[in-house]
């Protein structure tokens, strides 16, 4: 893990702390602030670096807003506090499943971490054609071409974002007469609408 | 025994398009860009800190632009006055347009205001203006007898209209003159005229003519008198109207130091099809944020308009102004969206009588949630409740059309406050007409020029002649004799000239020439010439003028992609596009006023064909016993269950009670001007209702 100050990515921090959930937090997941205890200090050092602030005072805040990104997309699965319990508990999703069979689906962690890896692409496209697109309405086909992905998998994790609880993009329609065919053919389809543009929500 | 199950009176999903925030009534989900909200309107507070700011808000279609500006219009946390400016046609004219608009906005009522309903927007501007020199003499003369007032006052800056007729009255605007004399910038003359003129507004008698003033507008020489102020044979030119409209907005923009302040929602932008409109709105806010002080424009467009054409027609300063603040609305979370339904529910069965097994009755939760799922535009989650309700979305395009142009009329008529004379609305409103004849029309438009001297310029070619035809009309609203007389001497001059083989001359039927008995005798007179060379003039009464406006709001709403049908093999949901509204045009739209100006230039004698004479109007007649009998039988009818009606019921079952019940238009306007009786939901077709406690 990182222990140098060299910038360290956001892959490689929440490698590091699945990696610690699944030691630690198996029997009874674990709280933000015993979390951060478990990643240790060069850990948060680079959590520090990453959200631009200073390592003293990288604190369980950013600890819980890292985690609760995490959770957005499905990487981790929060347990809402009851009873005695006052806080959240951060679960990796292998033993949350076990524990929790009703509301956790039924992927395997390594395709969790896949599917982080493909949202943080998917962002890294979107956000290479958000400053031509003011407002954030980026159209779908400019991010399509930009992954290079096959037609099915980009289509079907478009939707999977945009149709969660707590959606992570928003599918925007639009006119058509603003697209040629094959821009309007690299936009997505759904029940019978196109929708042409996408935008990621804001927390 | 079970309790009996509610009826839904009307379908609270059948429209989801917001209509006029002034008048629209649909419920509010608080939490729905809730974010946006609350920047526009920390903007606002800081407007007397930070003046030379704008702002923009990105919306898709649906997604709730025009019900973020019925928030801002509603919103108890930040007081300020509220200006709505539909899409300008005009690019010579837009600043007079907008100070139109404002002039028009600062009649109405205050938005939340819970006191006598004649109280306006400008009545509170006024007075606060007013109160705020009166504190600060008192300050100097504490030992003044007035100042056992000042806590009234200063509770409720209204109540100093208590001292109206007293003898001070005058003493007081006075040192309200010295005051803004002494403590703000007004040094311009036409600063000072505004503000004269402004004080006049609390005369009821003077308010028409403060009206046409604040309009950019020059009134007549006798309002002029009435008000104080004196205009040059210069100021009547486009140019100096659109400087003195900036003048007076500016002005405006001081005064409103002593009150909150305002904001200005250029909505539905993406109408601003052509570069000179684009460009000349671009002026246009730029002027605003760079010469006006606490004023606010807000512009809504949806995001792709903005990358296709303000982006390349825009010059850079202006673009650089108008994305000052950049703001995006962002669609319903699903409880969001569940929340959404309920509200719309809520507000369909309130005052229903019966027991609602569930909060979203007649809707199934279950079923709901999961139609909902991905679906975060609240237009579309209203059309999913709406399919879940059985009805089924029109997929004829002309029928939307003819539904949404005869919903938005109806509005028109039934409104509280009437719709002024508009030029650039009527203009564009012929223009649709004139550009799309049926096929069994008898003539072809070769050629259709808007703006100039006239404000359509038309090449007629007759199917069986060989030449065409050029026809001039002109609409004039001008209030003063001489751009009046201007118009008609322009007119007389085409005939004369025989450089025109039609000239109509257009007007208001509420602004008659003259507007009383031996007024303007010179303009009556310009007004016979122009009839025996052989020009039309013509009156456009309210309904007629509301064919008109409905058309032009209506293809307002198609360019904002506002409205739409389901495509028959899919079900899906598709725009209606501007070419639907051209066949409905053809095929259905119908007013006897377009065909009156149809036949006066058709016909070959000149003079001859539907022209109005100029007689003198008669004095407005008292109201008619029949129409006091009317609004009793409406009464009654809404006092009955469903308690909830269309104008349609409402008609026939008038039409049982009554030997002679008003016809549908005059029945909407009946329905308007009893506004402190009768409410109106703005769903399509409209629903009526008595309100609580009448």
């Amino acid at each position: 893990m990182a222990k140098s100050h060299q910038t360290v990515s956001t892959a490689d921090l929440r490698k590091h702390l699945l990696d610690v959930l699944e030691k630690h937090g198996k029997a009874q997941g674990l709280t933000s602030t015993a979390l951060g205890k478990e990643c240790k200090d060069p850990w948060k050092k680079s959590l520090a670096k990453l959200v631009k602030c200073s390592a003293s005072k990288a604190g369980a805040t950013h600890i819980r807003d890292f985690v609760y990104q995490m959770w957005i997309e499905g990487l981790v699965f929060l347990e809402p506090p009851r009873g005695r319990q006052q806080v959240p508990r951060i679960w990796d999703m292998n033993a949350a499943r076990v524990k929790f069979p009703s509301v956790c689906s039924s992927a395997t962690g390594d395709d969790v971490v896949q599917r982080g890896k493909e949202t943080e692409d998917l962002r890294a496209a979107y956000e290479r054609h958000f400053g031509d697109h003011a407002g954030g309405f980026v159209p779908i086909f400019k991010v399509r071409r930009s992954l290079g992905w096959t037609r099915s998998r980009f289509d079907t994790f478009l939707k999977e974002l945009n149709e969660r609880q707590d959606p992570v993009v928003e599918l925007h329609e639009g006119d058509p007469h603003d697209y040629t065919e094959d821009q309007q053919a690299d936009s997505v389809q759904r029940g019978g609408r196109t929708y042409f543009r996408m935008r990621w929500r804001k927390r | 025994m079970t309790k009996a199950k509610p009826q839904l009176p009307f379908n609270p999903f059948a429209d989801s398009v917001v209509g006029d925030p002034w008048t629209s009534n649909e419920p509010d989900v608080a939490g729905i860009n809730a974010e946006v909200f609350q920047s526009l309107l920390s903007l606002t507070r800081s407007l007397p800190k930070t003046p030379n700011v704008a702002a923009l808000v990105f919306g898709s279609a649906g997604s709730g632009k025009t019900h973020l500006i019925k928030r801002l219009m509603n919103n108890k946390d930040v007081e300020l006055v509220f200006v709505y400016v539909h899409p300008m046609k005009d690019h010579r004219r837009m600043f007079t347009r907008l100070m139109e608009t404002v002039a028009t906005n600062l009649e109405s009522p205050m938005p939340g205001y819970e006191g006598p309903e004649h109280v306006t927007q400008l009545d509170v501007i006024v007075t606060n203006v007013i109160s705020a020199a009166f504190e600060q003499y008192l300050e100097r003369n504490p030992d003044d007898p007035g100042k056992t007032f000042l806590k009234t006052i200063k509770k409720n800056p209204l109540s100093i209209l208590s001292f109206i007729k007293s003898k001070k009255w005058g003493e007081l605007l006075d040192r309200t003159r010295e005051f803004l004399r002494k403590s703000s910038t007004l040094v311009s003359p036409m600063a000072k005229e505004t503000v004269k003129a402004l004080f006049h507004y609390l005369d009821a008698e003077k308010r028409e003519a403060v009206r046409t003033l604040l309009s950019g507008h020059i009134p007549d020489d006798e309002e002029c008198k009435a008000l104080g102020i004196r205009f040059n044979e210069g100021d009547l030119s486009v140019e100096s109207q659109e400087e003195r409209s900036r003048e007076i907005l500016v002005t405006m923009g001081k005064l409103l130091k002593f009150y909150h302040p305002m904001i200005i929602c250029f909505d539905q932008l993406e109408n601003l099809n052509e570069p000179k409109l684009l460009r000349g709105f671009g002026t246009l806010v730029q002027d605003i944020v760079n010469r006006t002080e606490n004023i606010l424009p807000i512009s809504f467009v949806r995001p792709e308009r903005w990358d296709e054409d303000f982006k390349k027609h825009l010059d850079v300063a202006a673009r650089a102004r108008i994305e000052g603040n950049v703001y995006s609305l962002q669609g319903c979370s699903p409880d969001q969206a569940l929340e959404l339904v309920k509200a719309r529910l809520d507000w369909a069965f309130d005052g229903v009588t019966g027991h609602r097994p569930s909060e979203y009755y007649p809707l199934d939760l279950a079923t709901l949630s999961e139609n909902l799922l991905g679906v975060s535009n609240p237009r579309e989650v209203l059309s999913v409740a709406n399919r879940m309700l059985g009805s089924v979305p029109p997929d004829d395009p002309i029928d939307v059309v003819f539904t949404a142009y005869e919903a938005e009329r109806e509005m028109i008529l039934s409104a509280q406050t009437k719709q002024p004379p508009r030029r650039e609305t009527v203009v564009e409103g012929l223009r649709l007409c004139f550009s799309n004849r049926g096929d069994s029309c008898t003539y072809e438009v070769n050629q259709m020029e808007v703006g100039g001297n006239s404000d359509l310029r038309m090449d007629i070619k007759l199917r069986n002649e060989e030449d065409p035809k050029p026809v001039e009309l002109l609409f004039e609203t001008a209030a003063h004799w001489k751009p009046l007389q201007k118009s008609l001497d322009y007119l007389s001059q085409r005939i004369r000239a025989r450089e025109v083989g039609s000239a109509i001359f257009i007007r208001d039927a509420r602004h008659k020439i003259p507007p009383k008995k031996g007024r303007m005798p010179q303009t009556v007179k310009r007004l016979e010439k122009f009839r025996e060379l052989g020009g039309y003039a013509h009156y456009i009464d309210y309904p007629h003028l509301a064919d008109l406006y409905a058309l032009v709001y209506t293809a307002d709403k198609i360019g904002s992609k506002d409205l739409s049908y389901a495509t028959s093999h899919t079900g899906a949901l598709k725009s209606v596009e501007l070419a639907h509204l051209q066949q409905f045009i053809r095929e259905r739209f119908q007013s006897d006023f377009v065909n009156d100006l149809e036949r006066a230039f058709l016909s070959k004698e000149p003079g001859k064909a539907g022209g109005t004479k100029t007689e003198i109007p008669p004095e407005p007649p008292p109201p008619e016993p029949d129409d006091l009998k009317v609004v009793d039988n409406i009464s009654t009818i809404l006092g009955k269950p469903p308690f909830k009606f269309t104008l349609e019921h409402v008609h026939s079952r008038l039409e049982k009670k009554m030997k002679k019940a008003p016809d549908k238009d005059r029945l909407a306007e009946l329905i308007g001007e009893h506004s402190a009786l009768f409410g109106c939901l703005t769903v399509t077709p409209p629903i009526y209702f008595l309100k609580k406690g009448k």
